[in-house]
């Protein structure tokens, strides 16, 4: 990834969209009125940021609050967010939402926003130190990979597993929440929950980086399959990784032997399980995470109090196949509360 | 007619394919194999593509950051046109390719009229390009496409392999553009304008038109690498192609052609993109960690830029 | 407004020339005349107007006021490709080749030539063989020494490389070949190489503009010399006769060329 050019393009895309929804604060006088609260997604594209912003803009309509919102250029851009924290609390907000894309070089952009009184909570992704914020609202990637991992133990039954995981990129704290936990729902030794290094027991035969990007993992799984075309499970670090992963089984010819999991709970994602391509998911809740942030936001700037702690906004597993002992829910379910198209 | 030895420029990067495979395969003995070489072949078919356009553009002392972004607008309209307009395919292709074409032409009147420098230029149409795929695909990819839009990523059989028609494409478009470059007025003259712009406007070349013709050309070759990405995943992806424009000048760069414009080779560009797609495959049936295929791919581009710079050293008086 | 100019036999003539650029005033109606197989050395000092009249004879620019005749006949040249089509060859001073690219390739350049048939006009593919032939036959004729047409000029020597800028000029000029400053950049020995060529293209029949600050060279080869001096021209001296120190003298202005000897100004073809 290029540090320059992700620093140039974060600066400018969230100034471009500052810009933007400041003007639009500006031409409305009547609202000039309203107390601001701003939110930072880690990017602009990813559906899950963008489902996160329509729960945030619902809930700000609904609590009487102005929402100002920036992303990062790109997964990873730490720079772009800093820039959108300075320039929302220059225009005004007292409480900012933020799902960091860098865990600690975000810390003190926060801490200099906190010392100003500035609300600060994160949402989906922890800073580190976690305690560098008001308050986390966010779903646990780590016990989502146990989820999912923990299914397919149990899909797997007797057979011996032989893994290839399509993971983020090196050294991206939820890649590694996700596989690791993953790893530990499987029953194999795996790092703790507060490493960012990918563990890799023997049965791992392969790994290889997405990106989260579909074509990438495409590429990723048909490599993994030359190498050891006997790979029997896969694990993916997001919904379309896994559309690549199921398009390379498909072209061996291998997709019906080998099960596939994810992460994340989009609609997309929720239609290949109801088609087969995707044996099971772990299907967060971006909307709940927005709407809890934005309604604890506007409590503290009509009285004054600061919500604290961690608030889990809950992981659930989703397949088409119950497995015995673990928990989950149908398809049904996951597809109403997806986020993504619908249709 | 003798046949001419390629000069260090272009066979430096051959030579390091050529080191890299024997490489891999003692270390894999499923390297060398039809199968996996054909895999290989296609995971590159998508750069390979932009990379022929980037050429193109570098060969002129410019370079065209937005290749990527503008392919997956190229991708998102191509393929919602045919999935939710219903358009026939070929309509909807065109459509896709005629949209790339036209950021082609953008970026060629603002650098061949304007006289902008291309760097910045294609940094903005990058960002409008990102934009508009964004907000036109509402960050969905969309699927359920018709079977015709994804013919290329069909495969025929050839001694034993599978091959992907859309390779065969990705190499079709490359003897085309060697022998366009090679044997027409108008690719020396891309040649000519990149090594001494001034030279070529006081001899009578038609300068802007040059520069204008090479960026629409490439504008047509994103859409075309548009269609291939389509028929490699089944989906239009609207995070695809942010990589895909550095990985392209990479590949160009790797490949042995200045980014000072007026030298390099077509072929080289393939050899760019194949090196990086065979370091990507090998080093994942080895088992080594992605990080050093980044590594790798660093210290290739140095390498291939310095030789480059030697080589030429060497040759001047 | 045509006049028939073949009597007297010029081959570039210009008569009034005017050009300014807001307060400054370039040209300042000079005269201008070259005549057959001839050198034809200008020279001036800085803001003489040397550049502008020269841009003007090689269509690189248009001037305000004036007239210009090719061969008896009045041109008007909106840019250098209407003057390169009527058959006056500029060197510039930078030389104007792709450094990257062959002799044969630069020779040619802006000018490919197709192959014949189905070939040249479907795939438009370039004639490589006959221009390799042509360059090398246009370098033999004036005698210029160098390996092979496929070598990158840039692997020249600078006179060599000033030796193939000349030679294009000449294989494709009809009738005047400009030169700007040629030797400029050049050792002894190559300068001698270029000035030797000079005379070779003269002797093929072409007539030679040379622009030049270097007073020997100059004296060494032209057959006459133009004295621009405040926009305008100011003498045609005849170096034979007259020496080197006058010459610069009236260049400078120091002398007026009325107090020179009648057998140093060169007999002017018309009054």
């Amino acid at each position: 990834m290029c540090p320059l050019q992700a620093g140039r393009q974060g600066v400018g895309a969230a100034r471009l969209t500052l810009i933007a929804a400041l003007a639009a604060a500006i031409a409305t006088p009547a609202r000039a009125q309203q107390p601001i609260i701003g939110l930072i997604t880690k990017t602009e594209s990813n559906p899950f940021f963008v489902k996160m912003k329509e729960g945030a803009l619902a809930a700000a309509q609904h609590d009487g609050v102005r929402l100002l919102t920036a992303a990062g250029a790109n997964d990873g851009d730490n720079t772009g967010q800093v820039t959108a924290m300075e320039n929302m609390i220059a225009a005004g907000a007292k409480v900012i939402l933020i799902t960091v894309n860098d865990s600690k070089a975000i810390v003190p952009a926060i801490r200099k926003a906190r010392a100003r009184g500035i609300l600060v909570i994160a949402l989906d992704s922890p800073p580190d130190p976690v305690d560098a914020v008001d308050a986390l609202f966010a779903t646990d990637n780590y016990e989502a990979g146990m989820l999912i991992g923990s299914y397919a133990k149990a899909m797997l039954g007797s057979r011996a597993p032989k893994i290839a995981t399509l993971d983020l990129f090196p050294g991206h704290p939820v890649g590694a929440q996700r596989h690791n936990g993953f790893l530990k729902g499987l029953g194999l030794p795996a790092p703790p929950k507060s490493s960012n290094e990918l563990g890799r027991p023997p049965q791992v035969v392969c790994m290889a980086d997405s990106y989260g990007n579909q074509s990438k993992g495409q590429a990723g799984m048909e490599n993994c399959l030359q190498k050891d075309p006997d790979i029997n499970l896969v694990y993916t670090i997001n919904e379309p990784t896994a559309a690549g992963a199921f398009k390379a089984l498909q072209s061996a010819g291998k997709e019906k032997g080998v099960i596939i999991v994810s992460v994340d709970g989009g609609c997309q994602g929720i239609r290949d399980i109801a088609s087969g391509a995707l044996a099971a998911t772990a299907q967060q809740y971006p909307l709940k995470m927005a709407a809890l942030g934005v309604d604890a936001g506007a409590a503290f700037l009509k009285t004054g109090k600061r919500p604290t702690g961690y608030i889990n906004t809950g992981v659930t597993l989703i397949a088409a196949k119950p497995a015995p002992g673990v928990d989950g829910k149908d398809v049904r379910t996951g597809m109403a509360l997806c986020f993504g198209k619908r249709d | 007619m003798r046949l001419r030895v390629p000069r260090p420029a272009t066979l430096g990067p051959l030579l390091a394919l050529a080191v890299a495979c024997g490489f891999f395969a003692t270390q894999s003995d499923r390297f060398w194999t039809g199968d996996n070489l054909s895999l290989v072949l296609q995971q590159v078919m998508v750069v390979g593509v932009l990379a022929i356009g980037q050429t193109l553009i570098i060969l002129t002392a410019g370079v065209d950051l937005s290749c990527g972004t503008i392919m997956a607008l190229g991708g998102i309209v191509m393929t919602k046109f045919a999935a939710e307009l219903g358009l026939p395919v070929p309509a909807a292709i065109a459509a896709g390719i005629g949209v790339t074409t036209l950021f082609g032409a953008v970026n060629g009147l603002l650098v061949s009229r304007i006289n902008l420098p291309p760097f910045i230029v294609t940094l903005g149409t990058l960002n409008i390009a990102f934009a508009l795929t964004q907000l036109y695909s509402h960050a969905q990819t969309i699927t359920d496409l018709p079977g015709a839009m994804t013919s290329l990523g069909g495969t025929f059989h050839l001694g034993g392999t599978s091959v992907v028609y859309g390779v065969v494409l990705m190499l079709g478009l490359y003897a085309f553009t060697w022998f366009a470059l090679r044997e027409t007025a108008a690719g020396r003259h891309v040649y000519a304008v990149g090594n001494n712009p001034e030279a070529s406007r006081l001899t009578g070349i038609a300068t802007r038109r040059v520069l204008f013709g090479v960026y629409v050309m490439a504008g047509v070759l994103y859409g075309v690498a548009a269609l291939l990405s389509v028929a490699r995943t089944g989906v239009g992806d609207p995070n695809t192609g942010q990589t895909e424009n550095l990985d392209a000048i990479t590949a160009v760069v790797i490949g042995g052609t200045s980014l000072f414009g007026g030298r390099g080779a077509i072929l080289g560009s393939l050899v760019g993109a194949l090196i990086v797609g065979v370091f990507r495959n090998g080093l994942t049936l080895m088992g080594v960690s992605s990080v050093y295929q980044i590594l790798i791919t660093g210290i290739l581009v140095i390498l291939a830029v310095g030789t480059d710079q030697l080589s030429r050293r060497g040759a001047v008086a | 407004m045509k006049e028939s100019k073949s009597a007297n036999g010029t081959v570039l003539e210009a008569t009034n020339l005017v050009k300014r650029y807001g307060h400054v005033t370039a040209l300042d109606g000079a005269d201008f005349e070259l005549r057959p197989r001839e050198i034809l050395a200008v020279i001036g000092d800085n803001g003489a107007g040397k550049s502008t009249l020269i841009k003007a004879l090689a269509g690189a620019l248009v001037p305000d006021s004036g007239e210009i005749w090719l061969d008896a006949r009045r041109v008007h040249f909106k840019g250098p490709n209407d003057a390169r089509r009527a058959g006056i060859e500029t060197v510039f001073q930078d030389l104007a080749v792709a450094p990257a690219m062959s002799i044969a390739e630069n020779l040619f350049l802006g000018r490919e030539i197709r192959r014949a048939g189905l070939a040249g006009s479907v795939l438009r593919m370039l004639d490589k063989r006959r221009m390799m032939a042509e360059s090398a036959a246009h370098l033999a004729e004036l005698r210029i020494g160098v390996g092979s047409m496929t070598q990158p000029v840039e692997t020249l020597s600078g006179g060599q490389r000033q030796s193939v800028a000349v030679a294009r000029s000449a294989a494709f000029a009809r009738h005047v070949v400009i030169m700007d400053e040629p030797t400029a950049a050049l050792g002894v020995k190559e300068s001698g190489m270029v000035l030797e060529l000079i005379r070779a293209v003269r002797d093929r029949g072409l007539a030679v503009v040379l622009i030049s600050h270097n007073m020997p060279h100059v004296f060494e080869i032209a057959d006459r010399i133009h004295v621009q001096r405040l926009g305008k021209r100011v003498a045609v001296l005849n170096p034979r006769e007259v020496s080197m120190s006058d010459t610069v003298a009236v260049m400078t202005g120091a002398i007026r060329p009325e107090e020179l000897p009648t057998v140093a100004q060169s007999t002017p073809l018309r009054v």
